[in-house]
């Protein structure tokens, strides 16, 4: 198909489903809402007595709970289903004995365990609806490469084909018809507002309390902005009216918090302002059982998007926006800007004692006016000065950020801090340049290691390893972001950005 | 749209007009506004007359002129008047009979030659091919476009034409980007990759296209006066447009795409315009 009709079809793909919308086939199956129940109340306790010990079976029911959703696979072919039926038992049988609900407690056995002796209804529902429009004219998209590996192993021999979201952008889609397992909000708006295929169904089970349809970020504002709307269908056992639920009781546990989420825990750090040594910073999550503090100095972290051509891959995210998904390169025992920074010093050779005394200076003036002007007054006072990015003015007190963007900016910052021009504005362009030169040499080593690394086996497992020969630049991995915390923390300027282990991510899909 | 923009770069002086539009998938969506954007950029209002140019010029200053053949680019050395028709050195010796056009440029050119692009159908359609000359002259060449360069490169190739003209215009032809073999040029292509080494940009852009999110991420280093977003709907990158909707809402004074830019969407795209103070 040439570019130029492939695209007219995405086109008509989408403007045919802002008119007309999407099916949604609720299924109803008793003993995944049983499950629902019993994880429900769960929760209604969670909700009275905090985490604490509930914390590891949450993590195993919420998982639990997903792959119902997501993985209707029959029984004998359902691995991710008979261990999460597992997990769960496993952790009810650590708690008993140490708390005090026993009733609770056997009914979360006893609903998982019953899940395991009868195939889920999902799954039967979701192949007689591709046989009704035909193999050749459907396609079913999994909500995660491990769902889609487990969905074809099942579905593949019977002629049809499964993807995900992610596949279901690169390959050719000759199907007029994509059926999406699991609930819209599994799945990124992508689904609906830049479809594949000019019908869209997704299957939810009855049990499943969010059936919102994602939209585009900005449609709310837009002329013209996409809204999709949805029908829905009823499918599986008749379900009993009592258990109906509605959306408005005050007793109902909000989806969100029934999903599978990194745990946080709560502030620990006290309120205070940071010390010069320290700064505030989120803890990142990322695949591989690891983390790092984040802080916002200096707006950008490298990242890798797998998704652009050879040459391109290598990108910066904002720091401020970080988002699971992105694909974030870091440094074994080392950040990144450490690494670049000695390497530029270096450069600098003869001039590095200097140049280094007269970065020194220049900030030690500027912590002091914050110190002892305020930011938020030091901040007006540049504005009214003329210094356009004014906002900036703390992280330019830091080691980390060489200087402000603007010449006029940094210009006017050294007049406002009653300091010459020179040597500081000499000085410090020379080190921006040398770490700039740094840059570019690492960002040509990491697109070259790019280029020869299987970006699929990336996006499957979640991270790996970037072979780089240079000794400057040795021991650069590459790994996706589980979940980055909603607070803040003080940590040690020298811990921002270097990865270390952590656990929090193991209950995240 | 870029049409339309390009009308309208003097309308919103002081303050910086951004619109964002969302499109199924990016492809040819930069690259056909930015068309739109340099057919509608009249050239620089310059005489172009080589022999009145050229008993002004000074010699070492840059100059670009167009023959039949060639775009050629270069420090002007010298006029010869001494023989029946006069000669010219830049970037080689030359007959000024045969220039058709020729206007001193600001900075030099990445090369000294290059073949004289041909305009076809859009040319005849949007009238263009009447000062044609004077834009590869004098263009003005106030387009940047910051995106993923290799796939912005593929959408170059494509050629547009009105109904059956046989003799349509690729679309590189229209944009003209700057490359290592460009005597004249449109536009500036940067990659997103990389591109916060490049910045700040420079300061003679009316209006830069940032294509896809990787792109949008910048906008807030951006100081142009008009900025496009495009939003691949394909890319599930919902950061960007979350960047945007926000400068919107705290510094944003909508503006009407319909009313004020006479513009509306096609079916399957988004778009929203405001304005914010420079």
């Amino acid at each position: 198909m040439s570019r130029v009709t492939e695209l007219d079809r995405r086109y008509v793909a989408s403007a045919a489903l802002a008119r007309h919308g999407v099916d949604l086939i609720t299924v109803h199956d008793a003993l995944a809402a049983r499950f629902d129940a019993v994880t429900r109340r769960l929760f209604h306790l969670i909700q009275r007595d905090g985490l604490g010990v509930w914390d590891d079976l949450a993590g195993a029911a919420k998982s639990l709970r997903w792959r119902l959703a997501t993985d209707p696979l029959p029984i004998e072919y359902n691995e991710a289903l008979t261990l999460g039926v597992q997990q769960v038992v496993r952790q009810v049988t650590r708690l008993r004995g140490a708390v005090d609900e026993p009733e609770l407690l056997s009914e979360m056995t006893d609903a998982a365990a019953a899940l395991l002796t009868r195939d889920p209804l999902i799954g039967g529902i979701l192949v007689d609806s591709v046989h009704e429009v035909g193999v050749d004219a459907a396609v079913v998209v999994a909500a995660s490469s491990r769902s889609r590996e487990a969905l074809s192993a099942w579905l593949t021999p019977g002629g049809i084909r499964v993807l995900t979201l992610g596949d279901l952008e690169r390959a050719e889609i000759p199907e007029e018809i994509a059926y999406f397992v699991g609930p819209p909000r599994f799945f990124k708006p992508t689904a609906v507002t830049a479809p594949r295929t000019s019908e869209v169904t997704f299957i939810v089970p009855t049990w499943f309390g969010d059936r919102s349809i994602p939209r585009s970020a900005i449609a709310d504002y837009a002329e013209g902005g996409i809204r999709v709307s949805a029908r829905l269908v009823e499918a599986g056992e008749p379900a009993p009216e009592a258990t109906e639920q509605t959306v408005d009781s005050p007793d109902i546990i909000p989806e969100e918090e029934l999903l599978p989420q990194p745990f946080w825990g709560a502030r620990q750090s006290e309120n205070r302002a940071p010390t010069a040594d320290e700064l505030e910073a989120r803890k990142v999550l990322l695949s591989g059982g690891r983390a790092i503090w984040l802080d916002d100095e200096g707006e950008r972290i490298r990242a890798l998007d797998p998704t652009q051509p050879a040459g391109e891959r290598v990108v910066y995210a904002n720091v401020s926006k970080l988002s699971p998904g992105t694909y974030l390169l870091l440094r074994e025992g080392v950040a990144e800007r450490q690494a670049l920074h000695a390497r530029a010093f270096d450069r600098t050779s003869n001039r590095a004692a200097a140049i280094r005394e007269s970065q020194d200076q220049w900030k030690s003036v500027l912590s002091e006016r914050l110190r002892a002007r305020g930011i938020r007054e030091s901040e007006q006072a540049l504005r009214a000065v003329g210094v356009h990015a004014a906002g900036q003015v703390r992280s330019w007190s830091s080691p980390h950020v060489i200087r402000p963007q603007s010449d006029r900016d940094f210009e006017l910052l050294l007049g406002w801090l009653d300091l010459p021009i020179q040597p500081f504005f000499g000085n410090a362009s020379v080190l921006r340049h040398e770490v700039h030169r740094a840059t570019r040499e690492l960002r040509d080593r990491l697109e070259a290691a790019a280029d020869v690394a299987d970006l699929h086996e990336l996006e499957r497992i979640g991270h790996m390893a970037l072979d780089i020969e240079d000794p400057g630049f040795r021991g650069m991995f590459v790994t996706r972001v589980m979940g980055v915390s909603p607070f803040t923390e003080l940590v040690a300027r020298h811990e921002a950005r270097v990865p270390f282990e952590d656990r929090g991510a193991q209950w995240l899909e | 749209l870029g049409a339309r923009l390009s009308r309208k770069t003097e309308s919103f002086s002081g303050q910086q007009l951004i619109v964002a539009i969302s499109v199924p998938s990016r492809e040819f969506a930069a690259v056909l506004v930015g068309s739109g954007w340099t057919l509608g950029r009249p050239p620089a209002q310059t005489t172009t007359d080589p022999l009145t140019v050229l008993r002004t010029a000074s010699i070492g200053g840059h100059y670009r002129a167009v023959n039949a053949a060639y775009v050629i680019s270069g420090q002007f050395q010298g006029l010869d008047e001494s023989h029946g028709s006069p000669r010219i050195t830049l970037a080689g010796r030359w007959s000024i009979d045969r220039f058709v056009a020729i206007a001193p440029i600001a900075e030099q050119d990445p090369a000294e030659r290059m073949p004289r692009p041909a305009i076809g159908s859009i040319g005849r359609m949007t009238g263009i091919a009447r000062d044609w000359e004077q834009r590869l002259v004098a263009p003005a060449a106030d387009l940047a476009i910051v995106g993923t360069k290799s796939w912005i490169n593929q959408d170059l190739e494509a050629v547009l034409a009105r109904d059956d003209d046989a003799d349509g215009d690729a679309i590189e032809t229209l944009l003209l980007p700057k490359t290592d073999r460009s005597a004249t040029w449109f536009t500036r292509i940067y990659s997103s990759s990389g591109f916060a080494d490049q910045l700040p940009l420079p300061d003679d852009l009316s209006l830069v296209i940032l294509d896809g999110q990787g792109a949008i991420k910048y906008l807030n280093d951006i100081l142009v006066p008009i900025v496009v977003c495009i939003f691949d709907r394909s890319v599930a990158d919902e950061t960007a447009a979350e960047q945007v909707v926000q400068l919107r809402n705290s510094r944003g004074e909508p503006v009407s795409l319909r009313d004020q830019l006479g513009w509306s969407a096609p079916a399957g795209v988004e778009a929203f315009a405001f304005t914010v103070a420079l």
